[in-house]
């Protein structure tokens, strides 16, 4: 139960689920929703706990394909409560 | 609409994260109409969380998680014989600890579900739930089979998803269990297994979790793996059991689930009368508490009654008979009977076991409780009315606690469940909840934070409320210099705090009632859970209120230190005078002991012996019964802060007119010369000018308590005063009662507080060594022993040293005006070398003590510093001492790890005594011992050093202060004794001192304007010069308004060194650097004092 938070990336939302998202610099379209959870953040592992993040992360776990390409793969979408950030945080390609 | 079916409140002890009102309190808020409360292990939370339900119009549902070797399985009651199975299952699991935790055996649940009253949830965490989620699905079915056995009906399969990656809470595993429970047509319940109201409170469940396994947070402790586990609406519920449907790949399995929940809930909905008994009375069986031959309880009690009374001479008389008759009939009318004879059992019990018993509260206005012996108080003769105690207009049973001599409570207790059998008889519990120390502690342990830091942070915090913590941290200068107070400057405290707030009430333990006993009738055990307490008596899960709803009779029985002296005293007296005292039958009418009271040296006597009640008393000059009575009720915080004092005192001392209002009111005012005082009068003024019935009148006094009642109250009396009383009068009345009735004390509580009062002030005016023996032993009082032994000696008793061959475990009077230092008194000294010394004596000779009592070294030597040897060698001789005997004892010791020991020589049994020559203990050194090994001064007065000092200042003894007119500046000088900063009427703070100075205590008031200079000296020196003038309050009433305060010890230093003139020149009211030097307090005694109670300070109210 890792904090994961790798790359930034800009996700598209279909209701509350994301439907496509743009990584590098290469437009992805969710084929399928495999999975969906929430984790918490060890909260009391922060440096500095005034500051910590003390919400949870909801992951989905989605098939997507690069749009105009066979490319594609199984992602790991992460994002804090508001889903105003969203993170990328495992590829199996 | 959903229904949560497991929910664990703060009462699964360091598990469950919020209280039972809150709880109920977010249910209400989400629009829930039913919901179940399911602890782990226990049902302490049951009846406050339906009791909590009904207010918010909520059906209560009541389950147990129950752990059973390592699965839990969620129960639930159906109806009320469901709850007795609860009650029977978490009694038995409590038999079984594992780990000292509860762990029900499943053949008890299987037999409980068989009988179809209650419903086994399998869950996650079920033995059914983990083999599913390993997917060994052939033991699965093998296990479901077992359950089967109870019956289908009785089981149900619960589905939860926290929406976990993987593990027993996520969706996942729910779909595989929701596709068993399909595949085996077992109903499928959905529940969120809810262990925190918001998901803000999820973190209280993390930082619980570091509690209970005592170790620092971290991944592998927690429980949770997200914060999906919290109260969740019904929406959210109904999202999650689509979510769970459609991983189980069945869509319509959704509202199935949702409907089977809801038809559970339904069937498991308890009404708290019908299922739980709310309201009922159960009493022990009749036949238990009735003799044979009667033909009711009823006519038992009246029998028995009317006997009592015949006895007393009392039954001839028309207002006894006829008041016993007004009382037989409300209890004739209440069914309460039985409760009187239980009641009356109890003390009958108590007396056998040959232990002092009295009643206090309103009991003592019951004639039916005088007849039976449980009150001592004849309620006619002192106008005590029924009504205040027991009242046709309320049902609930009346209260009755009974005082018993302290150091054998517990003996009673054995007495009442032998009596009443283990099947009725229990002990009440409390629930020790989180303060915010503890919480300080816990949290911060769980945080990582130094332990030592924590623990300057908790021990700096005055007792505050958690939500006051941050304005403590910014205002207290103990805590500037903290690393505390600097991360909270810096804002780096706030989860900590959040976190500590969030333990605050959270129940933290179960305990056993310091002197609640619970009795009911045969099928107790089938309405309570039953756990034993840490001494071994079983208790009742459920606390007084939980008892009261469910009409059990809670006896207090209160351990009453006063009681226990008052027992030694008898036994003293019968055996320096040969004389049996029953102390419940002397005359309340004696002369000598008004005296005694009046002359205000009553230190020991219980009740009247604080400086603020010895003042009272001077100015009140108690003549009667009754004027004790009055003296209680006033000595009380309302009283003293509403000044109702100085108007009784006027009218009592003639000093202004008596007004009676009205001349019909004078019989219920005349006693208290026209002051209200008790709530009995009260109750007789209400009922007096309204012409309604007492019982009416005291259900408006009630009222009268809060400003809505005083509201609806003025209007009815308005309404009904009766026509003979002018408009004027009934506005003074109402004035009178508006004001007084907040204040006003119940009389009959008063009355039974009197009388151990008058008991110890007769014991001390008549046989003074006996109530010292007794005050001494039990130390029932406010004072440090040595002033009770000054105390003694100005009641010309002597003294006898402790003596080894003489002195008890106990002090003993040894004649009428001799008394025995105790060997309880020696420092370090334990029970077991007690024990011998008493079985061995006499000693021959220190060597023949020493192998003998086989007591430790240092309490040998204590003894012989103490002069417990001294009678034995006829110390202080010429060529002997006690160092002498303190060389023997080393030798003693040390051949004793020698091989003659060892080979049982028994070389040095025959000793003689070397002489050393060396000097014997000085006085000074003789009362240095004495108070660090007895904790008092018995050769000479602690003063005694500084007798030039004083007499150069023409210092004012105690005894002599009568002599002095109002106003007189003196000086005084002694020893304190007690502290006290009680809040008064005006707001600000007076620091009470009262100290000792051989011929009795002096008390000394200093206001605001002397406490700057002198506050300091006053709390942390112990011998004390003071300076004050003379405040006369009456024909006895004393005491000094101080406006100075010097520490002897060091005035006495400047005295030796630089002469009288410059001692007078510090001591002349414009200088006072000295006072506010602090500096130790003792120049002869040791530095090291000894850890006992050698002074009182209070924060103690005016009243205690």
């Amino acid at each position: 139960m890792r904090l994961r938070r790798s790359e930034v990336v800009t996700v598209a939302l279909d209701g509350l689920k994301p439907s496509g998202f743009i990584y590098n610099n290469h437009k992805y379209l969710v084929i399928e929703h495999l999975a969906r959870w929430f984790e918490m953040i060890p909260w009391w592992a922060a440096t500095d706990l005034a500051y910590a993040n003390l919400g949870e992360q909801e992951i989905w776990r989605v098939v997507a394909r690069r749009t105009n390409s066979s490319h594609g793969g199984v992602f790991d979408l992460i994002t804090t409560e508001n889903n105003s950030h969203w993170y990328l945080s495992r590829v199996i390609d | 609409m959903f229904t949560h079916l497991n929910i664990t409140s703060g009462f699964s002890l360091q598990y469950g994260t919020c209280t039972i009102e809150n709880l109920v309190r977010q249910a209400k808020k989400l629009g829930f109409s039913k919901l179940a409360l399911t602890d782990h292990d226990t049902l302490a939370g049951a009846i406050a969380f339906a009791a909590a339900c009904e207010k918010e119009n909520i059906k209560p549902i009541l389950g147990v998680n129950f752990k059973i070797n390592n699965s839990r399985v969620v129960v639930l009651a159906k109806n009320a014989l469901g709850f007795s199975s609860l009650c029977r299952l978490v009694s038995l699991a409590n038999q079984n600890l594992i780990n000292h935790k509860p762990n029900l055996m499943s053949e008890y649940l299987f037999s409980e579900l068989k009988d179809n009253n209650l419903v086994a949830i399998l869950g996650p965490y079920s033995n059914l739930g983990q083999a599913i989620k390993a997917k060994q699905f052939l033991a699965a079915q093998e296990i479901l089979s077992h359950w089967l056995t109870v019956g289908r009906h009785n089981l149900a399969i619960e589905i939860v998803t926290h929406q976990a990656s993987k593990n027993a809470f996520s969706t996942s595993n729910a779909a595989s269990l929701l596709k068993f429970a399909k595949s085996n047509q077992i109903r499928a319940v959905l529940t969120n297994a809810v262990r925190y109201l918001t998901t803000e409170d999820a973190r209280t469940a993390d930082v619980l979790d570091a509690i209970r396994t005592k170790q620092k947070l971290s991944s592998n402790r927690i429980e949770r793996t997200n914060s999906q586990g919290y109260l969740k609406n019904s929406f959210e519920m109904a999202a999650l059991a689509q979510e769970v449907a459609s991983a189980a790949g069945q869509n319509d399995l959704a509202a199935l689930l949702i409907k089977f929940t809801e038809d559970l809930a339904l069937e498991c909905s308890l009404d708290l009368v019908k299922d739980l008994g709310f309201g009922s009375i159960s009493l022990p069986e009749t036949e238990l508490v009735i003799k044979k031959k009667s033909p009711s309880a009823h006519s038992e009690l009246t029998a028995r009654c009317e006997a009592a009374l015949a006895d007393k001479a009392l039954l001839k008389k028309t207002n006894y008979r006829e008041r016993l008759a007004a009382e037989l009939a409300v209890i004739a009318q209440l069914n309460f009977a039985s409760y009187f004879l239980t009641v009356a059992e109890v003390v009958n019990l108590t007396k056998r076991l040959k232990i002092r018993v009295a009643a206090r509260g309103s009991g003592a206005g019951s004639l039916v409780n005088y007849a039976l012996g449980i009150s001592g108080v004849d309620p006619i003769k002192h106008g005590l009315v029924m009504e205040r105690f027991l009242s046709p207009l309320r049902t609930a049973l009346p209260d009755i606690d009974i005082d018993v001599e302290s150091h054998r409570r517990l003996e009673i207790y054995d007495a009442i469940i032998e009596r009443f059998g283990a099947e009725r008889a229990i002990c009440l519990s409390m629930r020790d909840t989180y303060r915010v120390r503890h919480a300080i502690r816990d949290v911060g342990a769980a945080l990582g934070y130094p332990a030592g830091e924590i623990n300057v942070f908790a021990k700096a915090l005055p007792r505050v409320r958690a939500r006051d913590i941050r304005l403590a941290l910014s205002e207290l200068p103990e805590l500037r210099k903290s690393n505390f107070y600097k991360l909270f400057i810096q804002g780096k405290l706030d989860t900590y705090l959040d976190l500590v707030e969030k333990l605050d009430g959270l129940p933290r333990n179960l305990a056993m009632h310091p002197c609640g006993i619970i009795l009911s009738n045969s099928d107790l055990l089938n309405r309570t859970s039953v756990v034993n307490s840490a001494s071994g008596y079983p208790m009742s899960e459920f606390d007084k209120d939980d008892v009261e709803n469910l009409g059990f009779l809670k006896l207090d029985v209160l351990g009453v230190r006063m009681q226990s002296a008052l027992s030694h005293a008898v036994a003293e007296i019968k055996k320096t005078e040969n004389l049996e005292i029953n102390l419940d039958e002397v005359s309340l009418t004696d002369n000598k002991t008004f005296e005694l009271i009046q002359s205000t040296k009553v230190l020991g006597c219980f009740q009247i012996e604080s400086p603020g009640q010895r003042e009272l008393i001077g100015k009140f000059s108690p003549e009667i019964f009754n004027d004790l009575i009055i003296d209680i009720s006033l000595f009380r915080p309302g009283p003293m802060k509403s000044d109702m004092i100085n108007p009784f005192l006027m009218a009592r001392n003639g000093f202004s007119k008596v007004n009676y209002l009205h001349p019909e009111l004078k019989p219920i005012l005349e006693e208290t010369w026209g002051v209200v005082v008790f709530h009995e009068q009260v109750i007789k003024l209400i009922s007096a000018v309204t012409g309604c019935s007492l019982a009416e009148a005291d259900e408006k006094r009630r009222q009268l308590a809060s400003f809505d009642g005083q509201l609806a109250v003025s209007r009815w009396f308005a309404e009904n005063a009766l026509k003979k009383y002018s408009l004027e009068v009934i506005q003074q009345i109402w004035q009178i009662l508006q004001s007084f009735a907040a204040f006003g004390f119940c009389k009959a509580h008063a009355a039974a507080f009197a009388l151990p009062t008058y008991q110890s002030a007769w014991l001390k005016a008549h046989y003074p060594a006996a109530f010292f023996a007794g005050v001494l032993t039990h130390d029932p009082g406010m004072y440090p022993k040595r002033l009770l032994i000054n105390d003694a000696k100005n009641f010309k008793i002597k003294i006898l040293p402790l003596d080894i061959n003489f002195s008890d475990k106990v002090y003993r009077a040894e004649t009428s005006d001799s008394l025995r230092i105790s060997l309880s008194e020696v420092r370090g000294i334990n029970e077991a070398e007690i024990e011998r010394i008493l079985q061995y004596r006499p000693f021959n000779s220190l060597a023949d003590f020493w192998h003998r009592a086989r007591a430790s070294r240092p309490v040998v030597e204590r003894l012989i510093l103490a002069g417990a040897f001294d009678a034995l060698y006829n110390l202080p001789s010429k060529n002997l001492n006690r160092r002498d005997l303190l060389m023997q004892l080393d030798r003693l010791d040390h051949v004793s790890g020698s091989d003659h020991a060892q080979l049982g020589l028994g070389v040095f049994l025959k000793e003689e005594i070397v002489s050393h020559k060396l000097p014997d203990l000085t006085l000074d050194e003789i009362l240095k011992y004495e108070i660090e090994i007895l904790g008092m001064d018995l050769t000479c007065h602690l003063t005694y050093f500084y007798k030039d000092l004083l007499q150069d200042l023409n210092i004012v003894f105690s005894k002599n202060l009568l002599n002095y007119r109002q106003n007189t500046e003196v000086f005084m000088a002694g020893v304190k004794v007690a502290t006290q900063t009680p809040p008064v009427k005006s707001g600000k703070r007076v620091i009470f001192l009262t100290i000792d100075d051989t011929t009795g205590p002096i008390d000394a008031a200093f206001f605001e304007n002397s406490q700057k200079d002198y506050a300091q000296t006053v709390f942390n020196s112990w011998l004390l010069l003071i300076r004050g003038n003379i405040r006369r309050t009456g024909a006895r009433g004393i005491s000094l308004v101080a406006t100075g305060a010097w520490d002897l010890t060091k005035i006495d230093q400047i005295y030796k060194s630089s002469g009288l003139t410059q001692v007078k020149e510090i001591l002349t009211p414009s200088d006072s650097r000295l006072s506010r030097v602090s500096m130790p307090a003792l120049a002869h005694t040791a530095t090291n004092l000894p850890s006992r109670k050698l002074w009182q300070a209070s924060a103690g109210s005016s009243g205690s």
